[in-house]
């Protein structure tokens, strides 16, 4: 039963198909952000003030920033999760670091950037999230939280952000902070509009009543 | 959920909400097209090709050739289905010829910007077919096509889509038109792949 929920119910070429488009979108999102120079919470958010402060680049510094995650989505998630987020990640760093080579995002206002900017990342978290993948070293640590009552993983990610988004106020400026906040509560919002577990699983699941009772009993237990 | 539903399932505010990011994903989608003169399906298509050829701007283009179908779509589909195309439609339109002055988005390679162009408008389509609004006028008159039982929908619009890729092989070089291709597989590719009625309608949990 458990392990059902887990496959979110959709096919491995599907899955994989999706979780591909994600990335490009995630990885266009964060160009555009960056060309901006400003940030966006979770580990993506420090990968790029350690890119803004040192001269390594972004993807490096996310495959850095992600890896001590690893660890425990490994012990804690399963080797399918783990592959599927380690590879994810390394390949969104590939692409944000070279899609350079033959795209180029410039700005000239901060406004829109941070809001495409925040809508792509949205929809690519959104996403990945539906077909049960994900970006962010802190979503681990958050299910892993979440197992253990300790935190909701909802308060992880604020405390998260809020952590990184003060640390990055001594290296940007005030202007570049109000629209990282910006860009990060325009993802935040539409994930929380969005990403309602068990609203949108494909209708083969839904239609199978075992399964659907005991999804909505533990989205009751959540709420 | 005591406020009112609309057809799509979800609440009026989450319909604004979600088409109004498919503008914002279509239009970045469309802004990649324009940048690397590639040609996308259906009415869009139509527009970059005219946009391309003449000195008048896309956003002019799009919101002409879509009119005729204004009046269909109200017709056949209803008023709610038309006010949200309408304003899917020129809210692109206006999006993609005037955010130049604050994005500027830059490609070396068609292939890639085929790609990357390709998902965004891919997404863009899906979100507002599943909340019930559209930016092809094609897929009106395709279903209403289908509806006389003239010809299918499906049909329609792929002969359509080799139509304009036909007409753009006598105008553009082999390279765009190899990089349309590539964008048509994956734009519809990911419709294809995602919008199968009814699959993700909202679960009516309580």
């Amino acid at each position: 039963m458990k392990k059902n929920i887990n496959q979110s119910g959709h096919s491995l070429i599907e899955d994989i198909f999706s979780i591909l488009c994600g990335i490009i979108v995630f990885s266009v999102g964060l160009l555009i952000i960056k060309s901006v120079g400003i940030i966006t919470g979770g580990t993506a958010g420090i990968s790029l003030i350690l890119s803004y402060v040192t001269n390594i680049s972004f993807g490096v510094w996310f495959v850095i920033v992600s890896a001590p995650f690893f660890i425990i989505s490994l012990i804690k998630l399963g080797i399918k999760f783990t592959i599927m987020t380690v590879s994810s990640i390394v390949i969104s760093s590939l692409i944000v670091d070279n899609l350079k080579i033959s795209m180029e995002f410039n700005h000239y206002g901060m406004f829109i950037s941070s809001l495409f900017g925040g809508i792509l990342i949205g929809v690519a978290i959104l996403i990945l999230a539906r077909h049960r993948a994900s970006l962010g070293g802190f979503y681990i640590l958050g299910v892993y939280l979440q197992d253990k009552n300790i935190m909701s993983m909802g308060k992880l990610a604020l405390i998260s952000d809020f952590i990184i988004m003060s640390i990055g106020y001594y290296f940007l400026n005030f202007e570049l902070i109000f629209f990282s906040l910006l860009t990060t509560i325009i993802y935040n919002v539409f994930i929380m509009i969005n990403h309602k577990p068990g609203r949108y699983l494909p209708n083969e699941i839904s239609k199978n009543k075992k399964l659907a009772k005991y999804l909505q009993n533990e989205i009751n237990n959540k709420e | 959920m005591t406020k009112e539903k609309i057809q799509s399932g979800h609440t009026l505010i989450e319909d604004i909400i979600s088409i109004l990011i498919a503008v914002i994903m279509f239009t970045i989608g469309a802004l990649i097209f324009k940048e690397s003169q590639l040609i996308a399906s259906g009415t869009t298509g139509l527009s970059l090709i005219l946009t391309y050829k003449t000195d008048i701007g896309f956003g002019t283009w799009f919101s002409i050739v879509n009119a005729p179908f204004f009046i269909l779509a109200f017709m056949r589909m209803g008023l709610k289905f038309t006010i949200l195309t309408i304003f899917s439609i020129i809210s692109v339109s206006l999006l993609v010829d005037y955010s130049p002055l604050v994005i500027e988005i830059k490609s070396y390679n068609k292939f890639v910007s085929a790609i990357v162009g390709g998902i965004t408008i891919g997404l863009g389509m899906l979100i507002m077919f599943r909340h019930r609004s559209s930016m092809g006028a094609l897929s009106i008159l395709g279903m209403y096509l289908q509806d006389l039982k003239i010809i299918k929908a499906g049909k329609f619009m792929l002969s359509i889509d080799m139509a304009i890729m036909i007409i753009s092989f006598y105008l553009f070089d082999i390279e765009t038109v190899l990089a349309s291709t590539l964008t048509l597989v994956i734009s519809n590719g990911i419709l294809i792949m995602n919008h199968k009625e009814g699959r993700y309608s909202p679960n009516k949990t309580k």
